[in-house]
């Protein structure tokens, strides 16, 4: 047994290593969940733009930022990361904020709405970004937090009473806390990425600071963010057209080969609250990479027409404005436009919304 | 349960914990829970298929020892039909359906039987395969039947080996379940080792390789021939780590309690022949169908009233046997088409012995035996590749598309693209990537093949001696460098994104 004993006292180092550093440098914010997040937005909520944020969550940062507010902007931005450069300088004179959130679907553009709306704010105008996802069946939440809310919120908007009432969303608490964490491999390599990164960076590896970019990205007391510029400036033209050929046939979030009924119900019914409360309302439609949308047409994707045509046809019956378009093409959005697969930069947004307007 | 899961890193410990804390009595049933509790993981309902078998086994066993003649066969027959019944339900019923199906459309049938909405249950080719040599064995009096309905259920259900094998022989497994195992240290630390290893080549190599594999053959017209070529080689590293992977962490965490489960890969792309090959690839399955299929069919062949050529004796057994082979690994063209494919080799390369032989004394290759075998063992390597496109397309269409476009696009000038598509196919969540997001797909394919070179490296080590025997001869500091290299290899290099087993599907 002796030996035996000494042999696993050779192995703990590594053992005490991977406790240390994942409980220390806990790159997923477990020991003290939303406290980071909240750090970042009081910093926000206090007018200064926030840099070297990582690995945080998008949706707490956002509801959080959010509660902070107590008057609606006169401008509210509903939509994806696809539009989260879109920032208070598209409209002088007015105030903005951009509520995108990455990878939303349906449901977290409600909920995000709700929070506003809950509290008697409602803004003069809101800008909806669409997708195609948006029609797809039964899309979750890209946040947990979001989603017991998202399916509770699209029950009531639909008065539907059968089928969708929400269900319980299942959590395993235990797995995704630090007790369970700090014992995983997984965790370890993000912790020892993180440090990597900060120690390459100079920066230390949790500490947001005011200012501008360094590492990871960089938040704005509007809502909009910026990704660090070294990531924009180096990726080449290769990279982006490499996403591209890959997204092609396999476009990020999907496309819906039918719109789901339920799902346009939800856009109709969601819409018509907005008209109802005296929201003016614009649809935009944020364009696919060249080369990706020339594969889409040849693919099961090219169903992605319909569902712009739906968009439209949907904003005609209720006067609302369409800025933007699926189909680069139609914009002169070329793949010089695009900084990575799937995002165009801030001077392309802003030429659509002038051009398009 | 995934071995690459949060549930298992505290299952492991905890059940291997439980066996040695308790008596040698009580220690099966605690192995047993263990291991239902791990197939429950999947499908729970699942169990009560596995446990209406082994019931059927169980008796049938019994019933065999003690019946004679036709009876005997009878008790053998019900048996066999039982687990095959359960194989062919769950996994041909659709397949064959379908082909019906789509016959009975050709002829302008009406076909009114219905397809089942069923999943497959996890494992299910392996666990039958190790039922039906349980009752074979029985039958062939080379086993005697199992008493112990519990001891027969864990030799079957036992953990480790459940899902994805190695398909172990009552002869081998059923002795070890009734021996008291104490803790040895030995055990402990050379089945702790072979995990590791299972680990590395899972997460560190199948899974990285997974990335460029998926991308590539699920939308092979987005990528030139170069790409193609790479992604059809990539996959022979990807299946045989994935799968010797889990073979290694299946005997390693059964070493760790004192069992040893057979050998299932011995470093197969050194092999110089197909039929090598096989003697070194996925050998429990290999070895089953050998001694359950092969032989039987020649013997049949050899003793029976119908006369066939001699080459036909040879070729027949073989070709059906792969056949078989490959329609045991899934239910679609594809698999039969890849045992299919092995089987001609296998023929060609008996046919062309001689001639391969007089070939290489034409060329002189006789005189530098080591180039000769680099020829023979990458020419075994296409082989095997070419044939895996078909194992890995998802039709016979996409799989002979796939082919016809490896001829395309080896233009030169778009090579700045290529490793584009690389960086993000291979590159895809590469935990270097997050650190460096500007790193280029030059550098994430030559850290893959570093990966790759430390794999056959440790293999041809291991050529000799066992890997803990190579250890074993080192010093202490030597040896817990290299422990050290390797886990911090996994942790810094693995991919821990949910993934299963390539082999579960079968």
């Amino acid at each position: 047994m002796k030996p035996f004993l000494q042999r696993i006292f050779l192995l703990l180092p590594l053992l005490a290593s991977m406790l240390f550093l994942n409980w220390f440098v806990d790159p997923a914010h477990l020991r003290a969940p939303d406290a980071y997040e909240r750090g970042v937005v009081s910093m926000l909520a206090q007018g200064q733009a926030v840099t070297n944020v990582v690995n945080d969550d998008a949706s707490a940062i956002l509801e959080y930022h959010i509660l902070a507010q107590t008057s609606a902007p006169d401008i509210l931005l509903l939509g994806t990361s696809k539009s989260k450069g879109i920032h208070s300088d598209f409209f002088p004179g007015q105030t903005f904020f951009n509520a995108a959130l990455s990878g939303s679907g349906l449901g977290d553009l409600l909920v995000i709405y709700h929070l506003y709306e809950s509290r008697g704010l409602i803004p003069d105008a809101v800008i909806l970004e669409l997708n195609p996802w948006l029609l797809s069946a039964g899309r979750a939440s890209q946040s947990k937090r979001f989603e017991a809310r998202r399916a509770e919120l699209e029950w009531n908007l639909l008065r539907d009473r059968a089928p969708a009432r929400p269900s319980r969303v299942k959590r395993s608490r235990f797995s995704q806390s630090i007790y369970a964490r700090i014992f995983t491999p997984d965790y370890f390599q993000s912790s020892l990425l993180q440090l990597w990164s900060a120690a390459l960076h100079g920066a230390a590896p949790r500490a947001y600071h005011a200012g501008d970019a360094t590492n990871g990205l960089t938040y704005f007391p509007d809502g909009s963010i910026l990704v660090r510029p070294d990531m924009i400036a180096n990726l080449g033209t290769e990279i982006p057209e490499a996403y591209a050929l890959k997204y092609g046939w396999d476009p990020p979030g999907g496309i819906p080969l039918q719109m789901d009924v339920r799902q346009r119900k939800i856009l109709e019914a969601f819409l018509a609250r907005l008209l109802e409360s005296g929201v003016k309302v614009t649809f935009y439609l944020p364009p696919y990479h060249p080369t990706s949308y020339e594969l889409m047409m040849n693919a099961p994707s090219r169903f992605v027409t319909d569902i712009q045509s739906y968009f439209i046809e949907l904003a005609q019956a209720n006067r609302v404005e369409v800025i933007g378009s699926f189909n680069p093409g139609d914009l002169g959005i070329t793949n010089a436009d695009f900084y990575d697969p799937t995002h165009i930069s801030t001077e392309a947004i802003l030429r659509i919304f002038e051009e398009n307007r | 349960m995934l071995f690459n899961s949060l549930p298992f890193y505290i299952f492991f410990p905890l059940v291997t914990l439980g066996y040695f804390l308790l008596p040698h009595r009580f220690r099966w049933l605690w192995l047993l829970a263990a291991s239902a509790y791990f197939y429950m993981a999947f499908i729970p309902a699942y169990i009560l298929i596995l446990f209406a078998t082994i019931l059927v086994d169980y008796i049938s066993g019994l019933a065999i020892e003690k019946a004679e003649g036709k009876r005997r066969r009878g008790f053998l027959i019900l048996s066999l039909a039982a687990n095959l019944g359960m194989l062919g339900f769950f996994k041909y019923f659709n397949f064959f359906n379908a082909n019906a199906a789509a016959l009975a459309h050709w002829l302008d049938w009406n076909y009114p039987i219905p397809f089942l909405n069923i999943l497959l249950p996890i494992g299910l080719s392996f666990h039958t395969f190790q039922s039906m040599a349980y009752t074979i064995e029985v039958y062939r009096g080379n086993q005697k039947a199992e008493r112990h309905i519990g001891i027969l259920a864990l030799y079957v259900l036992f953990y480790p080996q459940l899902v994805a094998g190695p398909i172990e022989r009552p002869a081998h497994m059923l002795p070890q379940f009734h021996e008291e195992h104490k803790f040895e240290y030995n055990n402990f630390a050379d089945g702790l080792r072979l995990m590791a290893w299972g680990f590395f080549k899972k997460l560190v190599i199948a899974d990285r390789l997974a990335q460029l594999v998926d991308s590539v053959f699920t939308f092979p017209s987005s990528y030139a021939g170069p790409l193609l070529t790479l992604a059809a080689l990539a996959f022979s590293y990807q299946i045989y780590c994935d799968f010797s992977g889990y073979s290694d962490i299946a005997i390693g965490a059964a070493r760790v309690m004192g069992f040893r489960l057979m050998t299932n890969f011995d470093r197969p792309y050194s092999a110089r022949t197909i039929s090598e090959f096989w003697q070194r690839w996925h050998i429990s399955l290999s070895a089953w169908f050998r001694d359950y299929v092969f032989f039987p069919l020649r013997r049949a062949l050899l003793r029976g009233k119908m006369r066939l050529p001699g080459w036909l004796n040879q070729a027949l057994p073989t070709l059906i046997t792969m056949l078989l082979s490959g329609l045991w690994h899934g239910a679609n063209w594809t698999f039969v088409i890849w045992g299919g494919l092995h089987g001609l080799y296998l023929i060609v390369e008996l046919w062309t012995t001689r001639l391969r032989e007089r070939l290489a004394r034409a060329l002189h290759l006789d005189s530098v035996p080591q180039l000769r075998a680099a020829l023979q063992t990458f020419s075994v390597f296409l082989l095997v590749s070419f044939a895996l496109i078909f194992f890995r397309a998802p039709s016979l269409a996409a799989a002979l598309d796939y082919i016809q476009r490896i001829g395309l696009g080896w233009d030169a000038s778009h090579v700045a693209l290529w490793f584009a598509q690389l960086r993000v196919t291979l590159g895809q969540n590469h935990p270097i990537a997050t650190v460096y997001p500007t790193i280029s797909g030059a550098a994430i394919l030559a850290l893959t093949g570093l990966q790759i070179l430390l794999l056959e490296t440790v293999q041809f080590l291991q050529k000799e001696a066992p890997l803990e025997r190579v250890l074993a001869g080192q010093t202490t500091l030597v040896r817990w460098s290299a422990y050290y290299f390797l886990a911090v290899n996994i942790i810094l290099f693995g991919s821990f994104l949910p993934s299963s087993f390539i082999y579960f599907q079968f």
